[in-house]
């Protein structure tokens, strides 16, 4: 009889001490990663997701794995039931075209309550609606987020603090998200993109299939590319230094504002997303946005995407005025007119129409393909980079990829 | 009475295929659980990880059946709409931003029913041939 007894505490007990599994120190692994090979028709310069990626295809390899190629690991540690330790490297194209791999996400969580949490460490703030897991493929339909609204913030790995807080209001979730702190990033050949003082303020509601958010960021950035160029500007005495004021991107006010929308009742998907920018320098004002539509067909995923991105501000400057200066100083202020008008005439222009498909052949494992049909406007070299001679700005081209995407 | 219940309520032979039939399967709580009809909307929230609270601001805790096992991907197809591949791909993103963990998975069904009639704010999916005391099922509007 006792025998029996023990055997039912003990049949009892169970259940309750797998409850408490959860509050165990617990390890758990995850990956991520994207093969993919892409495909330019415009041979002359390289089209790149990013400013601070050299290399892309196009110039000395019409077809180029660097586009989209990547691998990510993730260690999730849950220390004491509200304390989460997170360290996410991955390994992609970096600035020296290497793949390098580096710390994307590492940081430490406390759960304040059950609905306002605080993060200490490097993360990434949902400005986008999907800026903090672009790097993740399978995550998204498209084989990369649209370039053309992408594009528009250098920065997005924040080392500082951030703070949660989530409530519900009827059948909504809602979250606010803030966060402070400060980012750099190399930028081709040895140059830095330093971001201080950084603010981005989110808000995410959610109902059903339906995301909305919007997002606000400011930060001080610097880019020190530009610093040699504007040091000659400000050798103009007075109206150099007016100048190099008004363009150069040395702690200048940089903010951003975005909205965006993704309805997904599971047969089809919508998504959409519109953003707004000034760096206060010569990186300009520029407004960019992007549609998205897809159907779900048992494991295929059709889908298409018209993305925009246009510069508001002006793509020239009449610079320092040679008037009255000697022959080879005006010389030397044309020379930097002329780069000055280069750099605003190379601002990112362009609109693009994508069609895609995604096939999922096994759950955790997609093959995608994607055809962008590249319209780049106003003379702009849009998103490519490294022109060489020959380089047409302006015209179209067209890329085509493929990718292999996993999540473990 | 109580006890007969289940045995009343045969449900239909599991299928050749080993999917079952939407209908056979059911959304459960523990039988010491009060919660006897819950929105469909809610259901969705707790198995993509938006809410982890009852609507009456009870702590609950989504269970989910092996990656494997017919029931998981008939519940996500009846009762979200969703594919396994949309909700691995929903998960990708809060688990790479480092904002939660998918619920936790036991075998199958049987596995299912006991942790959840002995953890008071779970909630599963199972046959409803599977239906025994320990748990009982809620209707989802």
């Amino acid at each position: 009889m006792s025998l029996f007894l023990c055997a039912a505490a003990a049949a009892v007990a169970v259940p309750s001490a797998r409850a408490q599994e959860r509050h165990t120190p617990s390890l758990r692994f995850n990956a991520f990663g994207t093969l993919g090979a892409a495909y330019s028709t415009d041979g002359r310069a390289n089209y790149v997701w990013n400013p601070l990626r050299p290399e892309g295809p196009g110039f000395g390899e019409r077809v180029s794995l660097d586009l989209d190629t990547n691998l990510g690991g993730q260690l999730t540690a849950t220390l004491l039931p509200r304390l989460t330790a997170v360290l996410q490297v991955v390994a992609d194209q970096n600035a020296e075209d290497h793949y390098t791999p580096h710390v994307e996400w590492a940081n430490v969580e406390y759960g304040l309550t059950p609905n306002l949490s605080v993060r200490v460490g490097r993360t990434v703030p949902d400005v986008f609606l999907v800026s903090d897991y672009r790097k993740v493929s399978y995550a998204n339909p498209w084989i990369r987020p649209p370039v053309e609204f992408y594009d528009l913030v250098p920065l997005f790995s924040v080392d500082g603090a951030d703070a949660a807080y989530r409530w519900r209001a009827g059948d909504w979730t809602t979250r606010v998200h803030a966060t402070f702190g400060r980012a750099t990033a190399d930028a081709p050949g040895g140059a830095k993109v330093r971001g201080e003082n950084g603010l981005a303020v989110s808000f995410t509601a959610e109902r059903g299939g339906l995301t909305a958010r919007a997002a606000l960021e400011r930060v001080d950035l610097t880019i020190t590319s530009f610093e040699s160029l504007f040091s000659a500007v400000r050798s103009f005495g007075a109206q150099g230094a007016a100048l190099a004021a008004r363009l150069e991107p040395r702690d200048r006010h940089f903010e951003f504002a975005t909205v965006g929308v993704r309805y997904d009742p599971g047969r089809w998907f919508a998504m959409g997303e519109l953003g707004w920018t000034n760096s206060h320098s010569i990186l300009g004002e520029s407004a960019a946005g992007y549609v998205t539509a897809g159907v779900r067909l048992g494991p295929f995923a059709p889908y298409a995407t018209y993305s925009r991105s246009q510069l508001l501000s002006n793509t020239s400057t009449a610079g320092l005025s040679l008037a009255g200066l000697p022959p080879e100083r005006a010389a030397a202020a044309a020379g930097l007119n002329a780069a000055l008008n280069a750099i605003l005439q190379s601002m990112v222009q362009q609109q693009s129409v994508s069609l895609g498909g995604r096939w999922d052949f096994r759950t955790g494992m997609a093959l995608k393909g994607q055809v962008d049909f590249i319209d780049r406007l106003d003379h702009s070299p849009g998103t490519y980079a490294n022109p060489q001679p020959g380089f047409k700005p302006g015209g179209t081209a067209a890329l085509v990829s493929l990718a292999a995407v996993f999540v473990l | 009475m109580l006890l007969l219940a289940p045995t009343l309520m045969p449900g239909p032979a599991a299928a050749p295929s080993g999917a079952p039939p939407p209908d056979s399967l059911v959304v459960v709580v523990s039988a010491d659980n009060p919660l006897i009809r819950m929105d469909r909307l809610r259901l969705q929230d707790l198995y993509l990880g938006r809410t982890s609270r009852f609507a009456d601001g009870r702590q609950a805790e989504p269970i989910d059946q092996a990656p494997g096992s017919p029931d998981r991907a008939t519940f996500y197809a009846t009762y979200l709409g969703r594919t396994l591949a949309e909700v691995k791909a929903h998960w990708s993103r809060i688990i790479f931003t480092g904002r939660g963990e998918p619920p936790r998975e036991v075998p199958d069904g049987v596995a299912l029913r006991k942790l959840v009639a002995g953890t008071p704010g779970a909630i599963g999916y199972l046959e409803r041939r599977q239906l025994d005391v320990s748990v009982h099922a809620v209707e989802i509007r």
